[in-house]
């Protein structure tokens, strides 16, 4: 679990082109949109497009998204719960 | 001063000319189906297409039938040329000089067509590579009218609406006493597939301001209008269809593609065109609303419509069922529209809204009945100084201090280098006035702020274009991401400076060739002299990217990578 939080994070910096970020810059537990790392509605579809690609997920719904990005943690048991790849 | 219209010609979704689309729009008739002439195989999302092929277009245009020349170039010919012949241009002395044309999508759809050859190695048709500029269409449009001067706007879904302002504010300062203005865009698939990535289009037929409303129809046309002062219409004996009688073009600076949540773009600028207008919002009656159906846009323009007219609302409606959302072309298209409602039934005063991605919010005022304009106070210009060369050295290191890196994830480096650029002009401008005495309003943090920004380009943002476009055409449509795409418009940049720089003023991108700076300095000029500015920031940026370069150079046209700013102040 704790490799795939640290593979999430560097394909979240890859995929919003967050450049001068490094993995350990996102902390674990902390909101991915809002007031945490601050992301908008335009990176939540960068990362829809990721996961897809990545791990072959696709989400049924917008509440299970948002489920699903609301941290680090959140989204790697997500990963780990619903990967097709 | 009195602003006539006195020549109106259109084609959409609904037909070729007024008549059909005046028909089509009393019954409330909808143009929007399944896909018709875009090569795409994206045939979920129903589409306004104009409903006539290539060939044609090119007849109805007055080219010969198997011309080559892109679609987005006939479908504007069809409209200019009834345009020119509805106001009788030709019969009188009269002689059009300016045409003032608004496209987002240029050369894009001869772009997307031939890219793949091109990077093959196949140069049949690399002569076209130079049309990519839209620039370079609106001058194909000029010379085929034989018009003399043209400027081409660019500030996405408002470009129309904004080349109608910049017509009556050359109108305004004295410039020029008739103008021809409207905007076009063709269907292409890089803005098909940029709205299906950022996930607001519709697969049903759309549904503006209804609580079930799901996205956008997007659709094709084209719609331009004779401009002039009434004492030229009253001379020549023009038959008047309407007067303009307040414009407003501000930026909301909350998000490259979506409306703020309390729609304070759209009520700037709809607040700010009444009150050119010297009208109170009561004694509006139509109001022609942006209302894409996305589920964003409807509910930011909604609350700022509710916030200014409070519970005695005008009669609001989209007509973007009808026609698809034409992107560049709604503002003319949707001027027009409330002429003809408002000759039907009795209206005398309409507001027309038209926003688009950056920020680019943008209204104006119409009145069936002569209506005044405000004076243009005739502003002499103080200060035209500091022109920053940043030049083909991109450098990104200068350009980091005010950018964060959560900023940067949507920033090519000549956007942060042009960023950089704009914040020495403005710093270096503030202290110039302070040195010499001047009073400058608000200082904070460390510059007094522009209360407009006007970008020149003639490439447009190339780099995330072209990642976009060979990412589509690799993919075969199935992928885009949809940041590359929102940071692709040719406003895109305009609307990253007036974000950065909290201006939610006057805000606007022309398109150029060579000449892209000196026109968007002129510009900031005029809209000074027109006082609808008083401290204009102007810039110019163009940038190589990969692969395009190397066609650039076989084509015989380099680009520059280009980074100027400076400050153009009122006396």
């Amino acid at each position: 679990m704790e490799q795939l939080k640290q593979q999430l994070k560097q394909q979240i910096i890859d995929a919003l082109n967050l450049e001068e970020m490094q993995p350990a810059d996102i902390v674990d537990d902390a909101p991915l949109f809002g007031e945490g790392l601050g992301l908008d509605s335009i990176d939540s579809l960068e990362l829809i497009m990721m996961l897809d690609k990545n791990y072959g997920i696709k989400f049924s719904d917008k509440a299970a998204a948002k489920q699903a990005f609301a941290s680090v943690n959140a989204l790697a048991q997500y990963v780990f719960d619903n990967r097709t790849k | 001063m009195r602003i006539a219209i006195t020549g109106i010609g259109i084609i959409s979704a609904l037909g070729a000319g007024q008549q059909i689309n005046r028909q089509q729009l009393l019954a409330g008739h909808s143009g929007v189906g399944g896909v018709r002439y875009l090569p795409t195989r994206h045939h979920a999302y129903p589409i306004g297409e104009v409903p006539f092929s290539n060939s044609e277009l090119a007849v109805m245009a007055g080219y010969e039938a198997d011309t080559t020349i892109s679609r987005n170039t006939l479908i504007a010919a069809v409209a200019l040329r009834e345009t020119i012949a509805d106001a009788s241009i030709h019969n009188s002395k009269f002689i059009i000089h300016h045409l003032i044309n608004g496209t987002t999508v240029g050369g894009m759809d001869k772009t997307e067509t031939y890219f793949t050859e091109w990077k093959k190695g196949n140069y049949a048709t690399l002569h076209y590579i130079r049309d990519h500029r839209a620039a370079v269409h609106s001058q194909q449009l000029a010379e085929h009218f034989g018009i003399e001067h043209v400027t081409t706007v660019s500030t996405a879904c408002s470009s129309a609406l904004n080349s109608i302002i910049t017509a009556v504010q050359m109108l305004r300062t004295g410039e020029a006493q008739q103008v021809i203005a409207g905007g076009v865009d063709a269907m292409t698939r890089v803005h098909l597939n940029g709205f299906a990535s950022l996930g607001i289009l519709s697969q049903q037929l759309c549904r503006p301001f209804q609580p079930d409303r799901d996205g956008i129809n997007l659709g094709e046309g084209a719609a331009y209008l004779v401009l002039e002062t009434e004492q030229s219409a009253l001379q020549r004996g023009a038959h008047i269809y309407g007067y303009i009688a307040g414009y407003a073009n501000v930026c909301d600076a909350y998000h490259p593609t979506a409306s703020s949540p309390d729609g304070e773009g759209a009520f700037n600028a709809m607040s700010q065109a009444l009150e050119m207008a010297q009208l109170q919002p009561n004694q509006i009656n139509y109001i022609n609303a942006h209302g894409t159906a996305t589920p964003n846009n409807d509910a930011s323009e909604w609350t700022a419509i509710e916030r200014l007219f409070g519970k005695t609302l005008p009669v609001v409606e989209s007509t973007k069922p009808l026609t698809g959302h034409t992107t560049s072309a709604s503002g003319s298209i949707e001027v027009i529209f409330c002429l003809m409602k408002m000759a039907q039934k009795g209206y005398h005063y309409a507001i027309n809204n038209a926003f688009g991605f950056g920020g680019n919010d943008s209204s104006i005022v119409l009145s069936t009945h002569p209506t005044d304009i405000s004076h243009a106070n005739g502003a002499s210009i103080h200060h035209s100084i500091n022109s920053h060369e940043c030049g083909a050295s991109l450098a990104a290191s200068a350009a980091h201090h005010s950018i964060s890196p959560m900023q940067a994830r949507r920033m090519t480096p000549m956007m942060r280098q042009l960023i950089a650029c704009a914040e020495s002009s403005i710093r270096h401008n503030s202290a110039v006035q302070l040195a010499e005495g001047v009073q400058l309003g608000d200082l904070s943090p460390f510059y007094d702020s522009p209360d407009a920004i006007v970008v020149g380009t003639q490439w447009g943002a190339m780099v995330p274009s072209l990642e976009l476009l060979d990412t589509m055409l690799m993919t075969d449509e199935q992928e885009m991401k949809p940041s590359l795409f929102m940071m692709a418009a040719n406003n895109a940049i305009a609307g990253t400076l007036a974000r950065h720089l909290n201006c939610k003023g006057y805000n606007i991108t022309l398109m150029g060739c060579e000449d892209m700076y000196e026109q968007a300095i002129e510009h900031a000029k005029r809209i000074i002299r027109a006082g609808d500015a008083k401290r204009v920031l102007v810039c110019g940026f163009d940038e190589q990217a990969p692969i395009w370069q190397d066609l650039l150079t076989e084509a015989g046209c380099p680009a520059d990578n280009i980074a100027k700013a400076q400050m153009i102040c009122i006396n």
